[in-house]
């Protein structure tokens, strides 16, 4: 009887990336604990390691005092820890009781050959497809058996992962974001499953972004940021430690660059209204309207998975949405492509920089400005005397509200540290002259001085008169420096306002650190979707 | 000693025009994921335009810019009939690029037949002689073309807007496209090259081994090797991969049978893959992403 | 049961020699025989999902191992055929564990290579394969009473062999160990994390994709009593991708109709030349654009289409 699984000082590290550092934890038997943090804090990696589909660079993973780490992944699964994906890895084109089944045939010993000469349908089979019935009932997808995986909804698709892995008798789940993506009823669905799991007698840890179902569910909580395991303990404690707190809502007010407030905001630039997206039966974006003024910051913040990239996506045309419109400086976007809009003056820096990393610092500066340069020019050497003067003037921006990329320029950017690389990619960004710059979490992974020297050149972009849209998990660092602001809670607005007012209102903490909500339905009752409240009025 | 300056300079000629195929490789597969597997067929039938055209009493020089013109037009054909639609399926897309193959030797078995046809040199039968050594005057054109191609290239993606956008298209297309570049046009580009790579090099490679309708999957498949050592995806390392099997080759064609001489770059590509997957010389690319 | 997967084999084997053709009877065999290697890829192909464009070889394998284990120890080819069929699967076994550290397109290059080797290495290993100009007076299968060397007995000899591979491909495919190598083909990870060892479950599959097409090779040597490396190259791989891609990949149905169908279009044109080559790339490239789901999907819902369509006028 295996008693506990322990990882031992763990630490990973990629290419000079140090993904986690030193974590160390004991999982009890029974035990029900969430594996919360930021964006990038090194969760994913974590279960990796655990599940063993990657190597811990030191440490070790135990399950009691066996070591674990190194051995492939299908034997982890087969002494009992199993786990379920983010990305769910289901059979797709398998029938949900044939993707249970085939969690259990490693475990039935049926074999390979034999089963040529054998019946296909004889007494193993049907015993199978009996237990696998019973794990479907278990997650309440009983109905559901005969349908092929791919063409279930989001939600059941999760709980089928959820069947699967559980069809492999292993003792320890590790269920990787089970409710990303869920609507309100699904997640009380996958709350109830996870609960009787528990009752069931399996230990388990899960990942989550939502702190509802995180606060309801979990006895226990491990807080990741930056790779180091930063709290353990109760959903009380941990929510009441500040260096959770500044994980997730950025490090408090250091300055005040507030701009005086104008009294009325300036005509729109950029005005969305009640956009939907959806991706495979999830709702991303939820009937989301919203404008950015002429000179204006703006500020879209909200969790992982609230939606803000989606916007920005939407904005850019990235994907295309299923219902709203977006105008920009009054002409309407719809049916236009993403090269056009950039042509057009929307420009975007990415989350995670997406550089060129093979290009030189100047060249992905000037790749930036290819939309402006003339269709004839492209193709002649030096790209064309008369593009040149222009783009020698075009490239005096980055480079001057950057002096190191100056400095680089010949540099592979590949080779910059993660602050400079982001400086690239918002200089890149500004090559084709845009009206208005959208910046898709800046802030990721850099360290607070180097925010810094971010957020001021954005400052003084905006001083400049550039309409700025940024996007942001860092709340506080946004709300800051932003003339208004956007706060979003899965796809649906659910504040906006002045920077400073939505900075003092409980409104963020409650859709970062929504832990009281219940998932039980009693309690979710009162916080059904609501209309967009504005807290100027 | 003297053999082995031959054997060099021989591999060296054979293997520019691998590096060709190898780099027209590169440039559609950094851009669409794709390996065009119909790539020799399309320097084939290219280079069997050529010999037509030229039978016909087509000067050479424009026998040789229409055949160059029509594998243009081909990569395009093919890039918009076939390889646009499956976009987002590399592994159809790979199957079709086959079937692309198999479909352009057939026609040319049709129009052309089986027999292998030969396209004269460009420059006058001299034999030049060089550290003991003898060198056909075709081959030297060969190297002149190669090295005039090279730098061509080299111009296009290091000095032209289209260039640099291709290279950044190459290495992120998602950036690529919020920097306003459509990357349906750098596909395009891609197949367009690599219809003139490879006729360029089916006419080059003509006075050499002659021509029919099977040697272009040779030509190809070699091509792909000399990507393989060079690092899938690396231009440079696909030149520098074309040359070095073509040296290889050469080398060993002194101690092998000219069958066992084909196998080498086979064997070469399997211990690659195995074990140097990231090429011979390959990793820059990514070390530099 | 899948005992209705033998009704196609069936109705063959029943009405061919009523027809008393003795060109339909020579194209049912050449069907059967391109069958057990298009069936062997579909294995890896369709439902592992790996790709293997080096199938060719191990026809030839078989081919050339059943035949020289007749003519050079004097086995019977009885004997012959399933020491070629054993030696073959332990090659591709050994060969697996190797090549599908390999994926996707490292994989198509890696199993290209492997097979165009081996067709070199056909040509080259003069001392025992007779070089280019192969083998001859391969001895036919001995059976009394029979002349299984004559079309219209060799006919149910293949057909009851495909019968029986079909069979029992069809009963590891539907069988739960199938719904693994399905997983897999769907999602390696996925895989993986159910304890399923995925590295030994492809060198498993391609090991019995091998020994079909050996066995597939083996019939064709006995039977046509000579062997050339010619129908052993990249040639026939490429071939056998056509057939198994119009038969829809995953399907163990599919496979018999895609390669009857690709058979009976091209073998007319064979004699006119090259155009069976033409119609093949033609096909795979139409067949990959337009029905990835094979032409007998495609056909079927089409089908069910014009009844919908028809359906309101009729009723």
């Amino acid at each position: 009887m295996t008693m506990r699984l322990a990882v031992r000082d763990v630490s990973v590290r990629f290419q000079g990336l140090q993904a986690l550092r030193g974590v160390g934890f004991e999982l009890r038997q029974g035990e029900l604990t969430a594996l919360i943090g930021p964006n990038g804090a090194g969760k994913s990696t974590l279960i990796n390691v655990i599940s063993g589909e990657l190597r811990p660079t030191a440490g070790a993973v135990l399950l009691d005092d066996r070591e674990i780490s190194g051995l492939p992944a299908h034997a982890i699964s087969r002494i009992g820890v199993a786990r379920t994906f983010q990305g769910l890895e289901l059979f797709g084109s398998l029938s949900a009781r044939d993707n249970v089944v085939a969690g259990s045939v490693q475990r039935a010993g049926l074999g390979f050959w034999r089963n040529l000469v054998r019946p296909p349908r004889g007494a193993a089979t049907r015993r199978l497809e009996a237990a696998a019935q019973d794990a479907l009932d278990l997650v309440g997808l009983g109905h559901r058996a005969d349908d092929p995986a791919h063409i279930l909804p989001a939600g059941e698709q999760r709980l089928l992962a959820i069947a699967r892995v559980l069809a492999t008798d292993g003792r320890w789940l590790i269920l990787d974001e089970p409710g990303a993506g869920l609507n309100d009823v699904e997640k009380r669905a996958l709350a109830r499953v996870i609960r009787e799991l528990r009752r069931r007698g399996w230990t388990i840890l899960f990942v989550d972004h939502d702190m509802a179902l995180v606060g309801d569910l979990a006895e226990r909580l491990l807080v990741l940021d930056r790779g180091e395991l930063i709290a353990d303990g109760t959903a009380d404690r941990v929510r009441a430690e500040p260096r959770v707190v500044s994980a997730y809502l950025g490090v408090k007010p250091r300055r005040s660059s507030m701009r005086a407030a104008a009294p009325i905001r300036p005509p729109a630039l950029l005005e969305a209204q009640g956009l939907s997206i959806g991706y495979g039966g999830v709702q991303a974006l939820d009937r989301v309207s919203m404008r950015v003024g002429a000179g204006e910051l703006v500020a879209v913040i909200g969790a992982n998975g609230a939606g803000k990239s989606t916007l920005l996506k939407a904005l850019t045309g990235v994907v295309v949405p299923a219902a709203g419109t977006i105008h920009l400086d009054r002409a309407v976007l719809a049916g236009v492509r993403t090269a056009e809009r950039v042509r057009r003056g929307l420009s975007l820096v990415p989350e995670g920089r997406e550089l060129f990393g093979s290009l030189t610092v100047q060249e992905n500066l000037m790749v930036g400005a290819y939309s402006r340069v003339p269709r004839w020019a492209r193709s002649l050497p030096l790209g064309g005397l008369a593009a040149t003067s222009d783009i020698a003037r075009a490239l005096e921006r980055p480079y001057g509200l950057f002096p190191r990329l100056a400095e680089r320029r010949h540099q592979l950017a590949g080779s910059l540290s993660g602050g400079e690389g982001q400086m690239l990619a918002i200089g890149r960004a500004l090559m084709n002259q845009p009206l208005l710059l959208m910046l898709d979490e800046p802030s990721l992974g850099l360290a607070p001085q180097v925010i810094e020297e971010i957020l001021d050149a954005l400052l003084t972009l905006r001083r400049d008169g550039l309409a700025l849209l940024l996007v942001e998990q860092n709340a506080r660092t946004a709300l800051e420096i932003a003339d208004y602001a956007y706060v979003l809670e899965t796809g649906r607005l659910v504040a906006e306002g002045r920077g400073a007012q939505l900075l003092e209102a409980g409104a963020i903490a409650e859709a970062y650190f929504g832990f009281d909500r219940r998932t039980d339905p009693a309690a979710a009752a009162g916080h059904l979707p609501q209309p967009a409240h504005d807290l100027q009025s | 000693m003297t053999d082995l300056v031959q054997f060099l300079l021989g591999g060296l000629v054979i293997g520019s025009i691998y590096a060709i195929a190898a780099i027209a490789y590169t440039g559609i597969y950094n851009i669409t994921g794709v390996i065009n597997f119909g790539q020799g067929d399309m320097a084939m039938i290219s280079a069997m335009v050529a010999i037509s055209l030229y039978e016909t009493g087509l000067p050479y020089p424009l026998a040789v810019a229409l055949a160059i013109l029509f594998g243009a037009l081909l990569g395009a054909a093919i890039e918009r009939l076939a390889i646009r639609p499956l976009r987002n399926h590399v592994l159809r897309a790979i199957i079709v690029t086959i079937g692309i193959g198999g479909a352009l030797e057939g026609v040319a078995v049709v129009l052309w037949g089986t027999e292998a046809r030969t396209l004269p040199s460009p420059v006058a039968a001299h034999t030049l002689h060089a550290f003991g050594a003898t060198l056909p005057s075709h081959s030297l054109a060969v190297l002149a073309v190669a090295g005039a191609l090279v730098c061509g290239l080299a111009l296009l993606f290091q000095g032209t807007y289209i260039g640099r956008a291709f290279r950044a298209c190459a290495v992120n297309p998602f950036a690529a496209r919020l920097s306003g570049i459509e990357v349906s046009t750098m596909s395009a580009l891609a197949f367009v090259l690599s219809g003139v790579l490879g006729a360029i090099a089916g006419v080059m490679v003509a006075p050499i081994t002659l021509m029919q309708y099977d040697t272009g999957l040779a030509i190809g498949l070699k091509g792909f090797v000399a990507c393989m050592i060079g690092g899938l995806g690396n231009p440079v390392g696909a030149f520098a991969g074309g040359l070095f099997l073509g040296v290889v080759e050469s080398l060993a064609s002194g101690v092998l049978s000219s069958g066992w001489k084909n196998a080498i770059a086979f064997l070469l590509l399997i211990a690659i893959l195995l074990f140097r997957p990231g090429g011979l010389f390959g990793e820059l690319e990514r070390r530099a992403r | 049961m899948s005992l209705w997967r033998l009704l196609p084999f069936a109705l063959v084997l029943a009405v061919v020699p009523l027809l008393d053709s003795s060109y339909l009877t020579s194209v049912a065999i050449i069907i059967a025989l391109h069958a057990l290697p298009a069936l062997g890829l579909s294995l890896v192909m369709g439902f592992a999902g790996q790709i293997s464009l080096g199938h060719a070889a191990f026809y030839g394998l078989g081919a050339y191992g059943s035949a020289l284990l007749a003519l050079r120890l004097g086995l019977s080819p009885w004997l012959a055929t399933p020491a070629a069929i054993a030696v073959t699967g332990l090659v591709a076994y050994g060969l697996g564990w190797s090549i599908f550290r390999l994926r996707g397109h490292h994989l198509a290059l890696g199993t290209l290579g492997l097979g165009i080797v081996a067709s070199i290495g056909f040509v080259e290993l003069r001392g025992v394969t007779g070089g280019s100009i192969g083998l001859s007076a391969i001895p036919s299968y001995p059976l009394p009473g029979l002349d299984l060397a004559a079309d219209q007995s060799f006919f149910f000899l293949a057909w009851i062999v495909a019968a029986l591979a079909f069979l029992a491909a069809g009963n590891l495919v539907d069988s739960p160990a199938g719904l693994a190598i399905r997983g897999l083909g769907d999602s390696e990870r996925g895989a993986a994390s159910l304890g399923i060892g995925v590295a030994r479950l492809k060198c498993r599959i391609f090991a019995l994709s091998a020994m079909l097409a050996a066995l597939g090779g083996a019939l064709y040597a006995h039977y046509i009593g000579f062997i050339s490396p010619q129908p052993f190259g990249v040639g026939f791989s490429i071939k056998l991708l056509v057939m198994v891609a119009i038969g829809g990949f995953r399907s163990i149905g599919g496979v018999l109709a895609g390669v009857a169908f690709a058979t009976l279009v091209t073998e007319p044109l064979q004699d006119l030349g090259y155009y069976d080559v033409v119609v093949f790339g033609a096909l795979l490239v139409v067949i990959t654009i337009f029905c990835p789901a094979g032409l007998l999907q495609a056909v079927r819902d089409g089908a069910r289409r014009g009844i919908r369509l028809l359906a309101p006028r009729a009723g």
